[in-house]
Order: C-alpha cells, then sequence, then structure tokens
C-alpha cells in the first residue's frame, strides 16, 4: 500500500475542505483524483505531501506517517504543485540541478539524472533557457522533470494539463502512462476524459467526500444505468419508432424526426441487450439498419449526476 | 549541510542575477563613497576617518540590508515556490539557515568595494590597521544581524514592500533605543545603549573586540533566525 489515507479531515477556519476522507493507492496504480473546483483535491494532496497538516485523520505515503516521518515521505514522493510554481530566473539546467540537491541525488549520479529526465520529458533543447522565457507547455514539463528528478517512487500532480494546448495534453499524458505500472501516481484533474485515458481508478470527490472510487467502466455501469443505442434507419420514421418501442426489453425510444433516414436512441431496460431484436424486427419490416451502436458514455453525464445529485 | 549550501547558492545566484541586487549595489557604493569623499576632505586623522567609514557604512546598511533581504521568504509565497521548497526533503532550519548565509555572502561582496577607502586611507595617511580589522569584524557581526531581522520580515508576510518597510522601522528603532540614551547616565539608560547597535558598533570601530558586543551580535543574530524558523513553521498552520 502505497498511500493510505485514514479519515482525513481538514477544516479552515468553520469551512471543511476535505470531510472524513478514506481511501488507498495501491503500488504501480495511477489513480485519478477527480472533482469540480474547490472540491479538496488540492488540499488533500498538500496534506499528502506533508505541505499542510490535517485537522484530523491519519496518512501514509510510502509506509511513513506524513506528519512525523515527514522527511522520509518528501524523499519518496515527486509533486507538481498546482499551477507549477518555478523560479523564473533559473536556466532549465540550473534550476533542476539545484532540485537535485536539495532532494538529495548524489553527485555521481546528478548529471546522468538531470540528463534522463530532460530527455523524458523533451526538455534537453530548451536547457540553456531561462524558465522565466519557456512557454506554459515547457513549464509544465520542467515541473515534470523536476518532480522525476530523485526518481521517487510516488508522483503527485496536481492537475499535470492544466493550461496546455490538446498536443502537449496528449504528450503529458503518453508520459504518465509510461510512468504507470513503474510508479504510483495520484493526479487530480477536472478534465474527465483525462482520467479516461490515463487512469486505472477514479476517485470522484465532492465537497471534501469521496463518493465514488472505482474503474472508469465501472463507474460508467454503475452509474449510468443501462447503455442507449443509437441507431440510424431508413423507413418510416413514426413506423420504426413504434416498432422498436414494442420490443420487449425496451423502456424508450427517441427519434430524431429526420426521414427517410432518422436516428433512434433507445433506452433498454436495466441490464438487458437488446440489439438482436432490434436488428430482427428492423429486417422484418423491410427496413434498412444503416448503423446501430451504444453511445459513448462519458464521465462527464456520470459526474454531473454525482455531483449535483448531492445537493438535491 | 548540503542542504544548506545548495539554497545558498541558488540565493546568491538570485542576488546577482535580479535588478534589485544591482540597485541595491549601486545605491550603496553610491552612498557611502559619497559620505567617505565628505569625510576625507575635511579629515586629518586617517584612524577617524576609519571610523566614521563603520559608521557611515552601519547608517546604510539599515536601509539596504531589508532591501537584501525583502525577497527571500516573501517572494517564494507570492509566487507558490515555497510549495516546492516545503516538500523537498529539507528542514525548515536549513531553509532559513541557506537564505541566511545567501544574504550574508551578498552582503560581505557589497562591503568588497569599501575596501577602496581602506586603501585610500593607507596611501593618505597611516591609520593603524587593528581596527579597521575589528571595524570589519563589526560589520559583519551587525550585517548578520540586520539580515536576520530583514529575514524575519520576509518570512512574515508575502508582499516583499511590507517586508522591506517594516525591517526598516525596526532597524530604525534600534537605533533611536541607543541613540537616545546617548550622554546619559542611569541603568534604563545603560539598558537602552546595550540594546542600541550603535554602541557596540563603535567599539568595534574603535578596534575594541568586547565578549559583550559579540553576545549582543550573535545572541540577537539567533533569536531572529529562531523566529524566522518558527515563522516558516508557522506558515503550514495557517490557512493557506
Amino acid at each position: 500500500m502505497e498511500i493510505q489515507v485514514e479519515h482525513l479531515t481538514k477544516r479552515y477556519g468553520t469551512t471543511v475542505a476535505v470531510d472524513d476522507l478514506s481511501f488507498e493507492v495501491e503500488k504501480g496504480e495511477i489513480v485519478g483524483f477527480l472533482g469540480p473546483n474547490g472540491a479538496g483535491k488540492t488540499t488533500t494532496m498538500r496534506i499528502l505531501t506533508g505541505f499542510m497538516p490535517a485537522t484530523s485523520g491519519t496518512v501514509r505515503v510510502g509506509g511513513y506517517d506524513v506528519f512525523s516521518d515527514s522527511l522520509a515521505v518528501r524523499r519518496r514522493i515527486g509533486y507538481v504543485p498546482e499551477g507549477m510554481p518555478l523560479y523564473p530566473e533559473m536556466r532549465v539546467c540550473e534550476y533542476l540541478n539545484f532540485r537535485a540537491r536539495v532532494k538529495g541525488v548524489p553527485r555521481h549520479a546528478r548529471k546522468r539524472r538531470i540528463s534522463e529526465v530532460m530527455e523524458r520529458c523533451g526538455i534537453t533543447d530548451v536547457q540553456r533557457k531561462l524558465i522565466g522565457s519557456l512557454s506554459k507547455g515547457y513549464r509544465q514539463r520542467v515541473g515534470l522533470a523536476e518532480a522525476l528528478v530523485h526518481d521517487p517512487p510516488i508522483l503527485i500532480l496536481d492537475e499535470p494539463t492544466i493550461g496546455l494546448d490538446p498536443n502537449q495534453i496528449r504528450q503529458v499524458r503518453q508520459m504518465i502512462k509510461d510512468l504507470g505500472g513503474s510508479h504510483t501516481i495520484l493526479l487530480s484533474t477536472h478534465i474527465l476524459p483525462e482520467v479516461e485515458m490515463t487512469c486505472g481508478r477514479v476517485m470522484i470527490i465532492h465537497q471534501g467526500r469521496l463518493i465514488v472510487s472505482d474503474t472508469p467502466e465501472n463507474v460508467a455501469r454503475h452509474h449510468l444505468g443501462a447503455t442507449n443505442l443509437i441507431l440510424e434507419v431508413r423507413g418510416p420514421g413514426e413506423n420504426v419508432c413504434s416498432a422498436l418501442a414494442s420490443i420487449e426489453g425496451v423502456h424508450d425510444v427517441k427519434w430524431n424526426g429526420a426521414q427517410p433516414v432518422g436516428r433512434f436512441t433507445v433506452v433498454p431496460e436495466k441490464g438487458r441487450d437488446v440489439r438482436e431484436a432490434i436488428f430482427r424486427r428492423i429486417v422484418h419490416n423491410g427496413w434498412v439498419l444503416l448503423e446501430m451502436r451504444p453511445e459513448r458514455i462519458s464521465l462527464e453525464e456520470i459526474f454531473y449526476k454525482l455531483t449535483t445529485q448531492e445537493e438535491v | 549541510m548540503r542542504n544548506v549550501l545548495a539554497i545558498v547558492r541558488r540565493e546568491v545566484n538570485a542576488f546577482f542575477f535580479s535588478f534589485l541586487g544591482y540597485i541595491v549595489v549601486f545605491v550603496f557604493v553610491g552612498l557611502t563613497g559619497f559620505f567617505f569623499h565628505n569625510v576625507l576632505w575635511r579629515s586629518e586623522d586617517a584612524g577617524i576617518t576609519a571610523q566614521v567609514m563603520f559608521g557611515v557604512v552601519s547608517y546604510t546598511m539599515m536601509l539596504i540590508a531589508p532591501l537584501i533581504t525583502m525577497r527571500l521568504i516573501a517572494e517564494e509565497v507570492r509566487t507558490g515556490t515555497i510549495e516546492t521548497i516545503m516538500t523537498a526533503p529539507i528542514t525548515d532550519t536549513e531553509l532559513v539557515l541557506g537564505k541566511f548565509f545567501g544574504a550574508l555572502i551578498f552582503y560581505i561582496v557589497i562591503l568588497l568595494p569599501t575596501l577602496v577607502h581602506v586603501g585610500l586611507l593607507t596611501w593618505l595617511g597611516k591609520p593603524d590597521l587593528a581596527p579597521i580589522l575589528s571595524g570589519y569584524l563589526g560589520l559583519l557581526l551587525m550585517g548578520g544581524l540586520f539580515l536576520s531581522i530583514g529575514l524575519l520580515c520576509s518570512s512574515l508576510t508575502r508582499n516583499q514592500i511590507v517586508a522591506a518597510v517594516v525591517g526598516i522601522v525596526v532597524l530604525l528603532l534600534l537605533f533611536v533605543i541607543g541613540a537616545l540614551a546617548e550622554w546619559r547616565s542611569g541603568w534604563v539608560y545603560d539598558l537602552m545603549r546595550y540594546l542600541g547597535f550603535m554602541s557596540h558598533q563603535e567599539s568595534f570601530a574603535r578596534g575594541i573586540i568586547d565578549t559583550r558586543d559579540l553576545v549582543y551580535y550573535l545572541s540577537l543574530t539567533a533569536f531572529f533566525l529562531f523566529l524566522s524558523v518558527k515563522a516558516v513553521e508557522s506558515r503550514k498552520w495557517r490557512a493557506a
């Protein structure tokens, strides 16, 4: 167990930022920490890294208590804080060298480590540049290189892709994926596809409480009910509609009104597979089935459902 | 120790990279040079001129030291880099010591141009070298005290201007408390004279190395560094 959080609570005055949060992260897992802004993601990460003490509860990272063994924990984590704070007046290689020293990378290994992480993060060609003159994408990668410089087994990344363009986001995600397996990674985001693409497990946190913790697929399966089907059928719309609705196991059918090729959304009853029946019914009526596919379920909807339900 | 050195190196580099660093050098060299020049034309005794020179450096430093220290921690808090520092495996004490010695090295570097004044004095007159050496020792100790006060101010706020202004005010108080007691007698005034830094500064400049003065500088410096460590630690407990 690389990260172990038990009954963690953090209060700022009277505001409760994190409310009795418990979770665990296994070695080698990539876990996405998801939640709207202000849900308590950053606070939790700051407690995990020892930047802030918890109000109550225990947190163990790499087997060490973050409060009583803070230095041991800090040696084992690479942390990319929110907003990627860096020293603008330093050159990239100077900065990495400084951080490697502070993080206790031995002198003889320092040079090799630094060129390794620069290679890995694709910043070798900007190593002589001042950090202040770099674009946001490069700065983000410098931050990631810094987190990796002492080869920590655990990475904690607070919104690592925020403010990047789609290409850069793709690169950073690929890097995170590559690091998984050999590293334990906890990353926070409020961008849902990011979690679907990179993480083995999702934790959705809302108002400081953990509301879901599962694989992205399971979250989709359990929390959105049945999977809708999208059909494209050549045939008379009203007739198709009523024919589809009469199939056993179909809960509801929606038609977009188009003729002669209509688009239909079939909502099956929970747990029923009605694809074969639909196919037969359409062929039986002499219509043409042009397309049938499951509606892409996005975490976005689940997220919306879960986080708004709470308040009602 | 290795961590302290890493911070020291970064700080010294940061001073020489920053525009402010050069302004500080320029103002310091300009002010001390101007006053030294004024004194030099009227002076008839090289030894006394040297004493006056040390006094001038002290006054100038009341203004300059808080400018050197104002960004040390306040800036890290403002830009958020404090989070990267405090989640790295270094202790708060190592951080504060690194910042302090970084500032002290910068201070020593800006003191170097005053050696030109000493050179001029030995060329024009025959000053006794021992008081000059003890004078520099006094400046070093005084610089340490001033910088530790400035560092504390910087660790209490995220606003550099506030850090500088509060630092200057504290140093002025440290001067005024001694100046008020000048030419007066009684234990209250003795105590005030002891608390003010000028009396200690003057004895070093006159060539006296007294343990009372050493204790004054070293203990107060250690005290302010200790408070700085506590201020940095307390950041964790305050709401971000």
